[in-house]
């Protein structure tokens, strides 16, 4: 009785809890790092996609324009 | 929807987007209490289970969107779909790398080939990366629309394999809702261990809310992708267009 006592006062030291809770930071660090690096290449590469289609739409509504000026003319 | 109406409500998600992304930072880093056993490295989590729910519901609208293909193809599904998987790659591709990072301190490795789990994904990974590439390789709209949709719906098996793979093989990987196995067991004996105090509270309401600001951002990237495409076709019908009339004056 007094031992399974004993046993059961030492439960919540059993778990190991770790020393220095920066031990691993880096790799903290790392993970965000590496997680808000591949979701701005998304977004970048949404942006980018997005300005060079404008580019397109802009040159060819102007070289639609240029034909229709000069099929009038 | 109208290009202005999509625009703007890109506009505003993408607001809202961000400025959940700041507040569930500050909840991760500030809110949150430190985990006993592993220290900060624990936050990884926050992210890594966000993303991972966003992927695997990203594929599970694909599937539901190739779904609505099949019964009725209309472009706007294919749109979807095409979105919905591109989307998730990401957020598939964040979680590994997130889990990667933490299993170095964790189980001293950055990768084991033996986990049912990391296997799992990979292939999935694998799986949905190579979609893109059976897109490139169909010059047909309508052909190249019906396919993604088959493979859509056939590719989610890669999901579901994912899921229960760490609930019927024996893992490493922790399992966070359920399990049947020893491993299982283990992992809600230790969330029972926390289930009393106010900590795991703050730690249970954290993962609530990244999961629920992973789904904005999908939302939010969604749209935005949406609004590419249809930037895409506009493209293309005045390619057609410029090309008709370069070869009418030509002829001419």
């Amino acid at each position: 009785m007094v031992i399974r006592l004993s046993l059961f006062s030492a439960l919540p030291f059993a778990q190991t809890g770790i020393s220095d809770p920066n031990l691993f930071n880096e790799f903290l660090i790392l993970a965000y790092f590496v997680m808000g690096a591949i979701g701005l290449i998304y977004v970048a590469s949404l942006v980018i996609r997005q300005r060079n289609l404008e580019k397109d739409i802009q040159l060819m509504k102007h070289l639609l324009e240029d034909e229709e000026e000069t099929a009038a003319s | 929807m109208t290009f202005t109406r999509l625009n703007r409500s890109v506009q505003i998600l993408n607001i809202v987007a961000v400025v959940a992304l700041v507040i569930n930072l500050w909840m991760i880093f500030f809110y949150a209490p430190t985990e006993l056993t592993m220290g900060n490295v624990q936050r990884i989590l926050y992210f890594h289970v966000g993303s991972a729910w966003v992927g695997a519901v990203a594929m599970l609208m694909a599937l539901s969107f190739g779904i609505w293909y099949l019964i009725r193809p209309h472009k706007r599904w294919d749109t979807l779909v095409v979105a919905s998987v591109e989307i998730g790659l990401v957020f598939i591709t964040m979680t590994t790398a997130a889990g990667s990072i933490w299993g170095k301190p964790a189980w001293n490795t950055w990768w084991l080939w033996s986990s049912p789990r990391l296997t799992a994904i990979a292939i999935a990974w694998l799986t949905y990366a190579a979609f893109f590439m059976l897109r490139g390789a169909i010059e047909d709209e309508e052909r190249r629309a019906r396919f993604s949709a088959v493979y859509a719906i056939v590719a989610f098996v890669t999901i579901i394999m994912a899921y229960v793979s760490i609930r019927v093989l024996r893992d490493i990987h922790p399992v966070l809702i359920g399990g049947t196995l020893e491993s299982a067991q283990g992992a809600s004996q230790g969330d029972s261990e926390f289930a009393s105090g106010l900590d795991s509270a703050r730690m249970g309401i954290t993962m609530m809310s990244s999961t629920i600001v992973f789904t904005i951002i999908y939302i939010a990237w969604l749209l935005n992708r949406i609004r590419l495409q249809y930037l895409i076709d506009t493209t293309n019908r005045l390619k057609l267009r410029v090309s008709a009339k370069l070869q009418g004056a030509s002829g001419d």
